[in-house]
């Protein structure tokens, strides 16, 4: 039985005996360490936040980063420049997390417990607004999500957003307007005056 | 209508930090007025705020971990696909063999089939024993024999089971 190993269980001896490994063996991937630090060093943040609120899931973004950048090596494809090269991370990003949700990986919105929120002053409010997004973007079809993601949290442009989405760079403007419109309204309706409002009315 | 020509004023404002306490009177008076740049400057900030709280809790492994893992999977795929041609033609090899091992046989005349079956029968050894036999094996053979069978029998699979885990 193969135990599957995190990342963030890795041994000082078990990075000794992969360095050992590597050295002596010809190289794999296009791409030498040197450029895979800085690129890495440079986009894996951003990749991890942005596969974590499309899948709504922590844990699965860190499973998916490690897969990104894996498939990204192995692709062997020669990009012009660092924007090509990180577009290329977020496609294979989005394409994975798209297999997640076909397979049934579905992330379940992890709920804060009360007296977390209770928690003082501004500490509560920020949770408070990070809970609402999080509830309005699950209720998002993921391509909206990863649409508003990529153009307000990454400032990716119309054509970057196409390219890794898979739609054409004519519809992105009234793609994300839709998208723009339609979480904006459910924060409306997340708001705790709104929540409060709508549940008299069930009452 | 889906936009407004104020739409990239108010995103640089919110990407620079100056959205909402460091903007003129002007762009706040047409954030205000405008549905399309409120709406715009509302979802931004949300998603810009979020972004520094993802950013602030992700958690990702080093550069050098993520290279060597690759590299490691890589080389253990290469191998996999390289023995993939040499599993084939062991199957192939066996198969052709066995279909020989069985036009051969069938070939044969029936009677020379049952005189090598009756020759088989009678070479096989007879397994009936009691258990006066039994008790007299175990009596001719000393102690130590059975307690080194036995740990083998327990520690064997516990050795497997690490050795698999380490790899």
């Amino acid at each position: 039985m193969r135990r599957r190993l995190n990342m963030r269980d890795v041994t000082l001896s078990e990075i000794e005996q992969l360095r050992a490994e590597a050295g002596t063996a010809d190289a794999v991937f296009e791409m030498d360490e040197a450029a895979f630090r800085a690129l890495y060093d440079r986009t894996a943040r951003a990749l991890w936040g942005y596969l974590a609120r499309i899948t709504g899931s922590g844990d699965v973004a860190d499973d998916l980063l490690q897969e990104t950048y894996y498939r990204f090596l192995r692709s062997r494809s020669t990009y012009e420049n660092d924007a090509h090269r990180r577009n290329a991370l977020f496609r294979i990003a989005t394409n994975l997390a798209h297999d997640c949700r076909r397979r049934g990986i579905r992330a379940q919105l992890v709920a804060i417990p009360d007296d977390e929120l209770m928690a003082t002053g501004d500490v509560a409010a920020e949770t408070e607004r990070r809970e609402e997004l999080a509830r309005a973007m699950s209720h998002l079809r993921p391509r909206e999500r990863a649409m508003l993601w990529l153009a307000y949290a990454q400032g990716s442009t119309h054509r970057d957003i196409a390219s890794i989405v898979g739609v054409k760079a004519a519809s992105v403007r009234l793609l994300l307007f839709r998208a723009r419109h339609k979480l904006a309204e459910l924060l409306r309706n997340e708001r705790p005056g709104h929540r409060m409002k709508a549940g008299r009315h069930h009452v | 209508m889906c936009e407004c020509d104020r739409e990239q004023d108010v995103l640089d404002a919110i990407a620079a930090g100056r959205w909402p306490e460091r903007c003129d009177d002007e762009l706040h008076a047409h954030v205000s007025s405008c549905a399309i740049c409120s709406e715009l400057s509302e979802v931004t900030s949300a998603v810009v705020d979020d972004r520094e709280t993802a950013w602030s809790e992700a958690d990702i492994p080093s550069a050098g971990i993520v290279w060597w893992r690759a590299q490691l999977r890589a080389r253990e795929e290469a191998a996999r696909a390289a023995g993939r041609p040499v599993a084939f033609i062991q199957g192939v090899a066996a198969s052709v063999a066995l279909w020989l091992i069985v036009s051969l046989v069938r070939a044969l005349p029936a009677d020379y089939l049952a005189e090598w079956r009756t020759w088989i029968v009678s070479a096989l050894p007879s397994f009936s024993f009691t258990m006066a036999d039994v008790a007299r094996v175990t009596a001719a053979v000393p102690l130590v024999v059975f307690v080194i069978i036995g740990a083998w029998v327990v520690l064997a699979p516990v050795a497997i089971y690490f050795a698999a885990a380490d790899e």
